[in-house]
């Protein structure tokens, strides 16, 4: 109800067993925030991270504001890079549980899972293509770390980029035709972006300029703004590029930030920080206005990933 | 006001009483171990290899097995060449001695980055001992990235230690 002018702004009716309350509130919180803003809610989605506690690395998966986790898989070996399939079905993720770096796919309503990148040297940095067939991801195995495509069943690897440096972490853009990716090709980490269907002809075209260290892009899923970690001096901070304007915005001012990830109605940014010698989740608005720490299990939190609207929007 | 409505909606809902679900754990068995050719380093019979005692006499550089790096960098600095060149040289002169390079870089910035960096130390290294007359069968370089600090927390002092590549021999 909008109480000032006296008329209904939203209805909706739900009925849910006792044990799904908590999902319910996040539905109608999500039609009360669309209804005033306009925006689309996403306090109905989940968040992928590693938490570290003693030798143990578990991937988890919990509701945006951090409770309701649950392990997805335990190990004694580091989890790094989740990485959540367009439908929200699968996490890719690198795990070292057989002493090197191999990308695996995790279907979460079976907890079936195979590798997807298991060949020789390391495999890491998986990333879904937006209609979720392909997977980008880095592998050593031909020289140094470069950037391959290969089938989500783990067939018909490709070679995407092709550097004498390092080719690492790609983040696809929301119509699947380029990546973003890191490389420091130019002399230090920088992010670029190439072409995925035309790669025979296409180089890579430079994209930050500020500094000598930006790493970590994640695409808006509007496809005009990025994401990443800026060094500054001796800070990892936040900031986001829009990338016709080219314009940046620093929107933290920790120490150590990293792993920035967009909400998918890119209004916030999700990313890991330290506390204390601890690391925490925290998210920022886009805008650089609001932060908030999440809420999460004890232990070292790194590595956080937003997942995507839930399918009945 | 929007803004404030959102964070509020937010806050409503971190009171909410959380339901503690238990965690579901996968407990993964590993695979076989690291397969290490031990057959390959046995000698004639009777156990260890005797260059074994050559490579831990603390008063040889072979019992030196770590190469550290400057900040952001993967070169091998000259005050580490004649321990790399040493190790190579010991590969060249004894056939069935094999190593495993593992690079690691300290905590700071992106963890794929340092994983491509890790690899790039172990690499410069394996290179430096290829070119001094090791076999490339004889050297596998891997990275650890920043996930297996020697040193734990913040500052040079414990950064310093991290940015390394160890030397280990297969059979130790």
């Amino acid at each position: 109800m909008d109480v000032a002018k006296k008329s209904q702004l939203a209805g909706l009716a739900i009925t849910v067993p006792t044990t799904q309350l908590r999902m319910a509130a996040h539905r109608i919180a999500d039609v009360i925030y669309e209804a005033l803003t306009g925006d689309v809610g996403v306090f109905s989605t989940r968040i992928a991270y590693v938490l570290k506690r003693g030798n143990k690395y578990a991937l988890q998966v919990a509701d945006a504001d951090g409770y309701n986790a649950q392990s997805i898989i335990e190990y004694t070996e580091p989890i790094i890079s989740p990485a959540w399939s367009p439908d929200g079905s699968q996490l890719a993720y690198v795990s070292f549980e057989n002493k090197k770096p191999i990308v695996y796919v995790q279907k979460l309503a079976t907890r079936e899972r195979r590798a997807v990148a298991s060949f020789k040297g390391s495999n890491s940095a998986p990333a879904w293509s937006p209609d979720g067939k392909k997977l980008a991801v880095v592998l050593t195995g031909q020289g140094g770390s470069q950037i391959f495509l290969v089938n989500v069943d783990g067939s018909g690897l490709q070679r995407l980029s092709r550097s004498s440096g390092i080719d690492t972490e790609p983040s696809f853009s929301p119509d699947g035709r380029s990546i973003l990716f890191t490389s420091d090709r130019g002399g230090s980490p920088q992010i670029y972006r190439m072409s995925v269907t035309n790669t025979e002809n296409s180089n890579a075209e430079r994209l930050t300029f500020e500094g000598s260290y930006n790493v970590s892009p994640d695409f808006s899923q509007d496809g005009k703004s990025f994401t990443f970690i800026h060094r500054n001096n001796s800070q990892f901070n936040v900031a986001v590029q829009e990338i016709g304007s080219r314009q940046v915005q620093i929107l933290t001012n920790s120490k150590f930030d990293e792993s920035p990830s967009f909400a998918p109605n890119g209004k916030m940014i999700l990313y890991a920080t330290e506390i204390n010698g601890h690391g925490i989740l925290s998210a920022v608005s886009r805008d650089g206005q609001t932060r908030q720490h999440l809420s999460v299990q004890t232990g070292d939190i790194r590595e956080p990933a937003w997942g995507p609207l839930p399918t009945w929007k | 006001m929007r803004k404030l409505l959102g964070i509020s909606l937010i806050v409503l809902l971190s009171a909410c009483a959380s339901q503690t679900t238990q965690p579901e754990v996968d407990d993964l068995t590993t695979g076989a171990g690291t397969g290490s050719e031990g057959s390959d380093l046995m000698g004639s019979g009777s156990g260890r290899p005797s260059y074994f005692s050559q490579l831990n006499d603390p008063n040889s550089i072979l019992s030196q097995r770590s190469v550290y790096y400057d900040y952001d960098s993967y070169t091998v600095n000259s005050e580490y060449r004649e321990l790399v060149l040493s190790h190579a040289r010991f590969l060249r002169d004894n056939a069935s001695a094999s190593v495993i390079l593992q690079g690691n870089t300290d905590d700071r910035g992106s963890r794929e980055y340092n994983l491509a960096l890790g690899q790039r130390r172990a690499d410069s290294v394996r290179n430096m001992m290829t070119l001094a007359g090791a076999r490339d069968e004889q050297i596998e370089s891997v990275s650890l990235g920043e996930e297996k600090p020697r040193a734990l927390g913040h500052g040079e002092s414990a950064w310093s230690q991290n940015r390394r590549t160890d030397i280990l021999y297969r059979g130790e």
